[in-house]
């Protein structure tokens, strides 16, 4: 490829890198958690019970019929997700209020494996928030928060792609890391968590935009369907055929037994497993069952649909075999969502997502250590790259410790409090400002050691908080054989001797460099100090 | 069985890094020969379609696939740590694997 063509793409790769690779590193962060969302949801919901043994659907159904009918008869809508394996160890009832009913609806409400009676827990945002988080932002509208992923995403195609371009000595280089080397050691370690795990970011990426495919190209739905919301609606009962749902009749009339309802969808899934049952209108003539498979499977995310009158019972309709292009996107959705993975391969997903982590915050990085000798070398350097630096470090470790204090706050806001979940979600940004403005006050030579230990010691607290604020802490739950609450203490013990690594590693650095070289404010004015740190000493290798 | 695949997926990477020059060279290795380096290359290639054929026998062709990448990506991480940190790790086989290639003897 000519020499302009290469420059080009090197260009590209580093801008398109770096004006969203905050908001991308977010979203892989948040991302890769969202890998254990359902364990973050069971430690911040330290009320439900361990699972030991297969909670019965059979038992489940009838559990959470009873307690529909107790809590909510008048409801317009009744749903029982069933419990499933991983993705959903607990039967959970909601339901929306009736057009006359001033509640809105409440849920989801978890019953008990044992007793079938619902379970009172806190109210919390838990990992499906956090993964929420990771496409729809948050303090923004979800159109806002998908277009500015979606333009995100699109960046960070063009960065590997670019970046695969760039990277000459792909194969040749394909094993090497050296630490220790400053500048050298950033770019190895951005090259090697890239290239490893390069179809895994190929992968997330491309089916990213899949995923929002309908809200990036809405003229498309327009020129087949119309403009505005009808033409959308009838796109998507179109292509996702979703069963149509008649009006209320307003005469009541008892519901079909949903234990019977769910048997016979048992003996028409085949083998598949029940996830979720929507009522319709519960009690009026004309009530409708959806009863829908699970499609966490496998990677094709083939979820059925069976259709029955909420009367009689009688089935009345079966969803048809997906197309071939549903069957190519939901390929693209499954393994994105990752909801087939087992143990070992969510682990996989878990390496993967944090190596595209480390492969932002490690460009980030380098982006700033490559200005810095420039603009050390010419006039001082530019003020741009003093505020990159304190924003790569408020952000790069700031967020995962904020991300620590928004656990830290699951455990010590009062559990009565009125918009709790919402709460939690302010801490956890208030605490990433407050990292921020740390990173923006503190001398740069010191701020990526403090803001690592401020991690730690907010992730090492974290199962002491645990132990003090409920009755499940560690040694009961190695006891108990309750792995995940066990799991995540231990996974909090190991972050935080992660960043006290970091920490370490970067206090020696700034002991073997006195001074930081960044350009600091003295006076008013620009002043950058001699440079002593030893990736200065050494000579790029050839 | 999902071990062996890991196992040969580590050795393979271990043995592509090991006929690469850079590597041989903080080593301390001699070099190799044209068809030394294509011999060890093509056997560690052999290593890796053993391992894609184990998982995908175990796993079927879809997750079969997926794994091998995951088993991959953790080879290759683990052999560039390895090669970074604890290079005796690689070296003292290595060393005497290359002493009888020579034909030295202590």
């Amino acid at each position: 490829m000519a020499r302009s063509s290469v420059k080009a793409m090197f260009g590209l790769h580093t801008w398109t890198g770096l004006v969203l690779g905050w908001v991308l590193y977010f979203m892989f962060v948040t991302g890769t958690l969202g890998y254990l969302d359902t364990e973050i949801d069971r430690w911040m919901m330290p009320e439900l019970p361990a699972v030991t043994r297969p909670i019965e659907a059979n038992t489940a159904v009838a559990d959470a019929v009873a307690v529909l009918k107790a809590e909510a008869p008048a409801a317009s809508r009744w749903q029982i997700r069933l419990p499933n394996g991983r993705n959903q160890p607990y039967a959970a009832v909601s339901w929306r209020g009736s057009a006359q009913s001033a509640e809105p609806g409440a849920g989801p409400i978890y019953l008990d494996p044992e007793t079938g009676s619902s379970l009172a827990v806190r109210a919390t945002g838990g990992g499906q928030a956090l993964y929420r988080m990771h496409w729809q932002l948050h303090y923004v509208s979800r159109a806002v928060g998908e277009w500015v992923v979606g333009v995100a995403t699109l960046c960070m195609f063009i960065a590997l792609i670019t970046g695969l371009v760039i990277h000459r000595r792909l194969l040749a280089d394909f094993f090497t890391f050296r630490p220790g080397k400053g500048q050298r050691s950033w770019l190895d370690m951005h090259n090697l968590s890239s290239v490893l795990s390069l179809p895994f970011q190929l992968m997330i990426t491309y089916s990213g935009l899949l995923f929002m495919m309908f809200v990036y190209l809405p003229l498309l739905i327009a020129m087949w369907y119309g403009p505005g919301q009808d033409g959308r609606s009838a796109f998507f009962r179109d292509a996702f055929k979703r069963p149509e749902v008649p009006s209320a009749a307003g005469e009541t009339a008892p519901v079909a037994s949903l234990s019977a309802v769910y048997a016979e969808s048992v003996s028409l899934l085949g083998g598949a497993s029940v996830a979720s049952i929507e009522v319709h209108y519960p009690g009026d003539a004309n009530a409708l069952i959806i009863v829908r498979s699970s499609g966490s499977g496998s990677p094709l995310h083939n979820s059925q649909t069976l259709t029955f009158h909420g009367v009689s019972g009688e089935l009345l309709e079966r969803s048809d075999p997906p197309s071939r292009s549903k069957v190519s996107r939901d390929l693209m959705l499954g393994l994105h969502e990752g909801l087939f993975a087992e143990p070992l391969l969510r682990a996989f997903y878990l390496l993967s997502g944090l190596m595209g982590s480390i492969m932002i915050a490690t460009g980030l990085t380098l982006w700033c250590r490559k200005r810095e000798r420039r603009g050390l070398r010419a006039s001082g350097g530019p003020l741009p790259l003093h505020w990159v630096e304190r924003l790569n470090a408020g952000t790069v470790i700031g967020l995962p410790a904020s991300i620590g204090c928004y656990f830290a706050s699951n455990r010590l806001l009062s559990l009565d409090l009125a918009g709790r979940a919402a709460m939690e979600m302010d801490v956890l940004f208030y605490s990433w400002a407050v990292f921020l403005f740390i990173a923006a006050v503190r001398p740069a030579a010191r701020v990526w050691q403090e803001q690592s230990l401020l991690a730690a010691a907010i992730y090492a607290l974290l199962p002491v908080l645990n132990a003090v604020t409920t009755d499940r802490h560690l040694p009961k739950s190695l006891a108990q054989g309750d792995w995940v609450m066990a799991g995540f203490d231990v996974a909090c013990l190991g972050v935080s001797l992660a960043f006290l690594v970091v920490a370490w590693h970067q206090g020696r650095y700034t002991r073997q460099a006195p001074k930081s070289g960044l350009p600091e404010r003295v006076g008013g004015r620009l002043v950058s100090s001699k440079r002593t740190a030893p990736e200065y000493g050494v000579p790029t290798p050839r | 069985m999902i071990g062996i695949a890991f196992f040969c997926a580590a050795v393979a990477c271990a043995m592509f890094a090991l006929t690469q020059q850079r590597h041989r060279r903080q080593l301390f290795l001699g070099v190799l020969t044209q068809s030394q380096q294509g011999q060890r290359r093509c056997l560690a290639s052999v290593l890796l379609m053993v391992a894609l054929a184990i998982c995908c026998t175990l796993r079927g062709p879809l997750l079969g696939v997926l794994f091998w990448l995951g088993a991959l990506s953790v080879s290759g991480l683990a052999t560039a740590l390895v090669l970074a940190y604890l290079p005796p790790g690689l070296t003292l086989r290595a060393k005497n694997r290359n002493r009888h290639e020579r034909g030295c003897h202590d």
